[in-house]
């Protein structure tokens, strides 16, 4: 309890330095982020707060207010705007009903920030709060300042919490009161109408004070003469000090048990808890119920006992302490106020429905809705549009890529098809032809020559047969003429071959084989 | 729990009382601790200006106080005894019952302490000057078994 944040300076530092009427604070808020006051110089800042000033006009827009989350304090401006301490006296419940959020400095409290000590939570013996440490049941060593008393229990406080009325009480003292009183929740000193979501821990350096206050350990009468700061003290009792166990009320039973033996036999058996039906030692059964899941335990926000394992659903269902928004945010209340008030707030919410007010909104409402239905449907037209002209173009691009339609697009596509191929095959074809012509002129040029050579050949044997005509002619005039003198002329020829009588008419069928040699 | 409260409470008052003092005029008789089953506490008291109806006076005052005291408010009746009368008060019964909205639990707040009561009861006594018990204060008497905490008192005087 002693080490956790001041609920006062976290919410300190969400103000903006800037000096802004208070009532204007929710409104800039809603805005721009609180940072920008940081930045903002005084005089800007009041420009600033004189244009939020005409903007929030006793008319406002009422389309573009429900547009944007409208700023709370359009609707309730709050009674007091005193800072802190005491509210406006005359606050009435109703009032606090309307307890809007994130107002600036009627911001609403949620209650004490910090976590109390659970021996604050009150939980009966039953639920094992016996086994808790009792930080109510501290001696003191010496007289505290009287401040730091509550005025409840007479004693240092405990867990401190501020009401809105700017009293302190120790967080049980408080509880307890608040439960106990019939008439609805009043502050015990002053009497002031008092809900406890709006009581605030107390800041730090009251808390400190306490935590310095220095105590006798609660084992003292046992003989240890401890004494330290209360915040240390739990930590010395639980688990330091020396007398923290006590032995078991059986003598044979070496074990310890943790509280004063209240029966006089031994406590170390086993049995069930009356809950669970866990099996448990019975020394341990209040450790056990305050952890057992079907054991109750003490809902903070609004001091019922609720069974731990229900709890969530509890929170989110039940709880009276719990904050809920109005039930016609949709339509644009602002409020947010504990469960318990809900109805109270309902009856006079200006969004509900079946009011004047309530009726504009409703029908203002329906405009927007039937605008932005357009619009989307405007927009599901226009996405839809160019979802088929895509379609038309990629169906088109589809038919001219199969290219055999019936089209005269296909057929100008068709003959530029077929003209290429003649060209192709045009072209080939001229290439055959010349390839051809080559091979037919490389095949004919050696028989041209072989035949021009044999024609050659063939006219050399005719030159040759014509001279051997002649001359066997000439050779036979002569025999005519020289037919008694042909001695001399058969001793030529006898000279010129030596078989030449015996083969004649082989000389006139074959003989140029014979005679070529001699050419 | 509660019933740790009361005692610590009126521990706390008792040792207050005894290192302060009371007031003028409340004297403490008894806080319970000499006998240990009875924890009330009795206080005499006295009106300190010369009201003819409670001059030279001394009344007698029972604290009876719950276990969940001071959430709860304390049990507080005139005694009578011989020399200890029950004061002539338009909200006070012959038996002893007080009738004041600080005692009911509407109009307690656990802040009172049995001094702070003594004082009212004190300034109570000290603004009357009506000599008479409540209307039906004998009947009320005759019929009344209840203790004073469950009696519903319908609180309609705002003089006192």
């Amino acid at each position: 309890m002693a080490s956790s944040q001041p609920s006062s300076s976290s919410t300190a530092t969400q103000h903006p330095r800037v000096t802004i009427p208070p009532d204007r604070r929710g409104s800039r808020a809603s805005e721009s982020s609180s940072d920008d006051g940081y930045r903002m110089s005084p005089a800007a800042a009041r420009a600033f707060a004189r244009r939020n000033m005409r903007r929030s006009s006793p008319t406002p827009d009422l389309v573009t207010s429900l547009v944007r989350p409208p700023s709370p304090d359009r609707y309730y401006t709050p009674t007091s705007t005193e800072r802190g301490g005491r509210r406006g006296s005359g606050r009435s419940r109703s009032q606090a009903v309307g307890r809007v959020d994130g107002s600036g400095t009627s911001a609403r409290r949620t209650g004490p920030l910090m976590t109390p000590h659970p021996a604050s939570l009150d939980l009966h013996a039953k639920y094992g709060g016996d086994s808790v440490f009792d930080m109510y049941a501290l001696t003191y060593v010496s007289e505290s300042d009287a401040a730091l008393l509550c005025p409840i229990c007479h004693d240092p406080l405990v867990d401190p919490v501020t009401t809105p009325c700017d009293h302190t009480f120790c967080y049980r003292c408080l509880r307890r009161s608040i439960e106990s009183s019939p008439a609805g929740t009043a502050c015990p000193v002053d009497r002031e109408p008092l809900t406890w979501a709006e009581c605030f821990s107390t800041g730090r350096l009251v808390r400190a004070q306490l935590n310095g206050l220095v105590v006798k350990c609660p084992h003292h009468g046992r003989g240890c003469t401890h004494e330290c700061k209360r915040e240390n003290i739990e930590t010395h009792a639980t688990v330091e000090c020396r007398f923290k166990d006590y032995h078991c009320a059986d003598p044979e039973c070496e074990k310890k048990v943790k509280s004063k033996p209240v029966v006089d036999y031994c406590q170390h058996y086993s049995t069930q808890c009356r809950y669970c039906d866990q099996t448990i030692i019975e020394a341990d059964r209040n450790l056990h119920l305050l952890a057992c899941e079907k054991g109750k335990a003490r809902c903070e926000a609004c001091w019922q006992m609720v069974t731990r394992a229900s709890m969530a659903s509890h929170h989110a269902l039940d709880c009276d302490g719990i904050e809920v928004g109005c039930q016609y945010a949709d339509l644009g209340c602002p409020v947010r106020v504990e469960r318990g008030d809900l109805a109270e707030h309902l009856s006079e919410c200006p969004f509900h429905p079946e009011t004047a007010s309530g009726m504009v909104i409703r029908s203002q409402r329906d405009l927007i809705q039937t605008y932005a239905d357009l619009t989307s449907q405007v927009q599901q037209c226009r996405s839809q549009q160019a979802e088929n002209a895509r379609k038309i173009e990629d169906i088109t691009l589809a038919v001219d890529g199969r290219g055999r339609g019936d089209s005269s697009l296909g057929d100008h596509r068709t003959m530029q098809d077929l003209d290429a191929g003649f060209e192709e095959v045009h072209q080939n074809l001229t290439h055959l032809e010349a390839r051809q012509s080559m091979w037919t002129m490389n095949q004919v040029m050696p028989i041209r020559e072989e035949v021009t050579e044999l024609r050659n050949n063939i006219n050399m044997i005719r030159m040759h047969v014509n001279w051997l005509l002649n001359r066997s002619r000439e050779e036979g005039r002569i025999r005519a003429a020289h037919n008694s003198g042909t001695g001399a002329i058969r001793r030529e020829t006898s000279a010129d071959g030596v078989s030449m009588p015996t083969m004649p008419e082989r000389r006139r069928s074959s003989g140029t084989d014979t005679d070529l040699p001699r050419l | 729990m509660s019933a740790g409260m009361s005692g610590r409470r009126l521990m706390k008052e008792l040792s207050k009382i005894q290192n302060d003092g009371l007031p003028p005029g409340i004297e403490l008789v008894s806080s319970g601790e000499s006998d240990a089953d009875n924890s009330d506490w009795l206080l005499d008291i006295r009106v300190l200006d010369d009201n003819p109806l409670y001059k030279n006076q001394v009344y007698r005052l029972r604290f009876r106080f719950p276990k969940a005291y001071p959430i709860e408010p304390p049990e507080v009746t005139f005694e009578n005894r011989p020399d200890r009368p029950i004061p002539m008060h338009p909200h006070v019964y012959s038996n002893g019952i007080i009738c004041l909205d600080l005692l009911g639990s509407q109009g307690w707040s656990p802040v009172q302490s049995a001094q702070s009561v003594c004082m009212s009861i004190q300034s109570m006594l000290t603004s009357n000057n009506k000599n008479e018990r409540p209307e039906g204060d004998e009947q009320f008497v005759k019929m009344n078994k209840s203790r004073p905490r469950d009696i519903q008192f319908l609180y309609d005087d705002n003089t006192v």
